[in-house]
């Protein structure tokens, strides 16, 4: 029988000076929900590449990217899992929450109906994801601080009600973007089962091995 | 209006099945503009995929069908002319929905200590390889029966496919996921086993090797005469001289000549070939070689089976046209056709004028006008919620069955039995797909599978309480059951009672062989619902023949790039891409310093 790899981990065993990940590695679906023009994409690309541009297009061609985070003796792999536009008209494929371990849903500090709709989003993952799920809610854009309509306090209590990591973060000043990943990180819980093999529901991913196209069956010959 | 869509597009998809879905990602991939519509609030049309709450919502929109259309004058030209959408193509029918249980309210009370009678959750909760903690406490709770109320409640827990289908581990659609990477949304589960019906029982075919080896009831002399014959198909193939005479006769009658023992030639026909007295030589050769070749590669037998059901997979390829740009809008009912110069210029839906290149449009939406076959061959189906597998193992299986008629009048029906690993349901439960091609309705023609595999009366609970007060506590109650019931039961042996059926479902649903008439605009593709076959094959075939229709000189689903490779604009040394990690070690260097701010 051949043997399935799943090559998308294959740089998260890549030696670090500091010896940091001799430890384990996780690896975890994170899916990011909220409306359009929230910040979403920017918040990713803040947090995988560091950059920041002010008009980002919708990121053409990027299914999910990864990102690890160090943890003592842990290494988090982050494959993270972007909307690509199916919220404009809430037509997003179910498919999309599915083995997700956590969640940012995200809303825009100047817009009040951005926060309205992060609430049904929190309520859509409670009723269609794993009842497991870690959600963190990113009050975005606090850079904007004197557009403010959506009161800090306001999100935090709705947070701590339902039971969701809260931050107000900047994708633009990179404020709080690398803790909000980093504080799931740690929630998430981090034994021997989750992400093994790059799997999240216990199924297989069907992956090319090299040089097994020549492979004939083994089998009745 | 904020369901206002950008008004001009290269390709226009109406319908999220799974050949207009293949077909949407395709075009995205290569930078075409595509919209992709649907009319239902969930993926996939006859593809799809529900949850117990979904499937009641489904059947029960299913009775109040769907009214169109707006006043579309003022939206044409002169020349112009409307086509009205229409749904009649997809039409449900004979839909029967039965529960064999009762609620709780009728549910005797069961006492504490009854925990071990739960004799069918314990072997399905206990094979599962990882098992998480909230697996552990519901396994608690599947000590008390299951009722008409417990399951609407786990309503979650069931993923119920309307067209089940799986995929031959060298098909054409495994081998289009990974080439187009597309491979990475999905999760999979090889099928554990091929059964068959041989000698009054169920028996599961040894497909590896291994198997093969190991399996006590076929002897030496016969893994031998296997051996052989299976080789010839496989590297043979239908063109060779060994199968010269019997290019117009049956593969049993090429069968029969080769002094095959009856079990060796029923594993052939019916477990490999999947065949019945009337399949060609060819078919049949073409069929063993197709099993043959999937073997080994993703598990103990050729077949793989989508977790979260087949639903999923439409899905998978419309996250791909999303990712490459698609536009994406459910809810939003194609009102009509504009048609003008023998093309179709543009769609109507909500009121909006959208134009297009190309329309890639399912078969349920079709104006009346351009359709000219309206599709003879309709799928009969069945779906069971039972307590037990038709086969109960060690393990917990996902099991094909092929069972080929008894009488000349039924037709063969495949069968697919799914336990809890697959997310198709709860811990405790097994749902049950049988599929054959429509001669009456839906249940008559499934009569005699369900008759033969599972116990499909009406549960009375206090019969089960009886049974449970008088009997020892190591048989589970529905045995007890089937026990004290009819004397239908009392020829089976012991060990193995059919299952009992919950919950089940009939209906019949339209196939896939409706044709578009010659006045079709040349740039309106027609996509079928679900067909007959086990995989997933026609519809792949088809999405490719509409790509190649509509952009001759492109590729179809070239890889999508993986997270690693993708370079932004404005990064760091695009250019050394190609050449090396340059991108990576960036990464890498960000990596560092985030683990050092870290600690």
């Amino acid at each position: 029988m051949v043997v399935i790899m799943v090559t998308m981990a294959s740089r998260s065993t890549a030696q670090r000076p500091n010896g940091s990940t001799q430890g384990k590695i996780c690896q975890f679906k994170l899916v990011l929900l909220g409306e359009s023009a929230v910040g979403k994409s920017s918040l990713v690309l803040r947090f995988v590449k560091g950059q920041f541009h002010e008009y980002q297009e919708s990121t053409i061609g990027a299914a999910f990217l990864t990102q690890t985070v160090c943890l003592d003796d842990t290494t988090v792999k982050f494959e993270i899992w972007d909307t690509a536009g199916q919220e404009r008209y809430h037509s997003l494929a179910p498919m999309y929450y599915r083995g997700a371990q956590a969640a940012i849903v995200v809303y825009d500090i100047t817009n009040q109906d951005t926060f309205v709709r992060a609430t049904t989003w929190v309520k859509e993952l409670q009723r269609q994801a794993s009842p497991n799920i870690v959600i963190a809610l990113a009050g975005n854009k606090s850079d904007l601080g004197n557009k403010r309509v959506v009161e800090f306090d306001e999100a935090q209590t709705y947070a701590d009600e339902n039971g969701l990591l809260f931050m107000e973060t900047s994708a633009k000043t990179a404020m709080n973007v690398n803790d909000i990943f980093l504080a799931i990180a740690k929630k998430l819980p981090k034994n021997e089962q989750t992400g093994s093999a790059g799997t999240s529901g216990q199924g297989r991913r069907l992956v090319e091995v090299e040089g097994q196209k020549t492979t004939t069956s083994n089998c009745c010959k | 209006m904020e369901d206002d869509l950008p008004t001009e597009y290269d390709v226009v998809v109406v319908g999220t099945g799974m050949t207009e879905s293949i077909v949407a990602a395709a075009a995205s991939r290569i930078g075409k503009r595509v919209l992709h519509l649907d009319s239902n609030e969930y993926y996939g049309g006859l593809w799809a995929t529900f949850n117990f709450d979904g499937l009641q919502k489904w059947i029960e929109d299913l009775k109040s069908p769907k009214q169109n259309v707006a006043d579309t004058t003022s939206l044409l030209q002169a020349d112009e002319k409307f086509l009205k959408a229409s749904n009649q193509y997809s039409t449900v029918e004979n839909i029967i929905e039965k529960w064999f249980i009762s609620n709780d309210a009728d549910l005797p009370v069961l006492s504490t200590k009854d925990t071990q009678t739960d004799g069918s959750g314990d072997t399905a909760a206990n094979d599962g390889a990882e098992k998480s903690d909230e697996d552990k406490s519901e396994k608690k709770e599947t000590v008390k029966q299951w009722s008409i109320d417990r399951i609407k409640k786990e309503y979650r827990k069931f993923n119920i496919d309307l067209a089940p289908k799986l995929l031959f581990a060298r098909g054409e659609l495994v081998e289009l996921l990974i080439s187009s990477n597309i491979a990475r949304y999905a999760e999979f589960r090889a099928v554990s086993r091929v059964a068959t019906y041989m000698d009054g029982k169920l028996t599961q075919v040894p497909c590896s090797r291994a198997d093969v080896f190991a399996n006590k009831t076929v002897s030496v002399f016969e893994k031998r005469m296997l051996m052989q014959l299976l080789t010839s198909c496989m590297e043979q193939g239908a063109d060779s001289p060994e199968f010269n005479g019997f290019q117009d006769k049956t593969f049993l009658e090429y069968l029969d000549t080769k002094n095959l023992t009856p079990m060796v030639r029923h594993y052939v026909m019916q477990a490999i070939a999947m065949a019945t007295d009337k399949t060609s030589t060819r078919d049949g050769v073409n069929r063993t070689k197709h099993f043959l070749n999937s073997l080994g590669r993703y598990g103990n037998t050729p077949f793989l089976w989508p977790m979260y059901g087949s639903g999923e997979l439409p899905q998978c390829f419309c996250r791909l046209c999303a990712v490459f740009g698609g536009v994406y809008c459910l809810k939003r009912q194609l009102d009509g056709i504009v048609v003008g110069d023998g093309k179709c210029k543009a769609i109507i839906t909500g009121k909006q004028r959208l134009a297009l290149e190309h329309l890639v449009v399912g078969q349920g939406h079709l104006p009346p006008e351009i359709v000219s076959s309206s599709g003879e061959q309709q799928i009969s189906r069945g779906i069971f919620i039972t307590d037990r597998s038709i086969m109960q193992g060690e393990k917990e299986n996902l099991t094909l069955l092929y069972y080929p008629p008894e009488e000349t009048s039924q037709e063969a029906v495949t069968l697919i039995e799914l336990g809890p690993s697959t997310n198709a349901c709860p811990q405790g439960l097994f749902m049950i797909h049988v599929t054959c091609k429509r001669t009456k309705t839906a249940e008559e023609d499934l009569a005699y599978v369900t008759k033969k595999f599972l116990h499909a009366e009406v549960l009375d609970p206090n019969v089960t309480r009886n049974a449970t007060d008088s009997h020892t506590q190591t048989v589970s109650p529905d045995k007890r059951h089937l026990q004290e019931g009819s004397g239908e039961t009392k020829d089976d042996s012991l060990e193995s009672p059919k299952p009992q059926v919950l919950w089940s479902l009939y209906l019949n649903l339209p196939a896939s062989d409706i044709k578009l008439s010659d006045s079709a605009p040349s740039n309106v593709h027609l996509c079928s619902g679900p067909d007959l076959d086990l995989d997933f094959d026609f519809a792949v075939n088809q999405a490719k023949a509409i790509f190649e229709a509509m952009y001759p000189d492109e590729d179809f689903l070239p890889r999508a790039p993986d997270p690693e490779e993708i370079v932004l604009e404005g990064e760091e040394a695009p250019g050394p891409q190609f050449e090396g990690d340059k991108p990576e070690e960036g990464e890498e260097k960000q990596d560092v310093e985030k683990t050092e701010k870290e600690e």
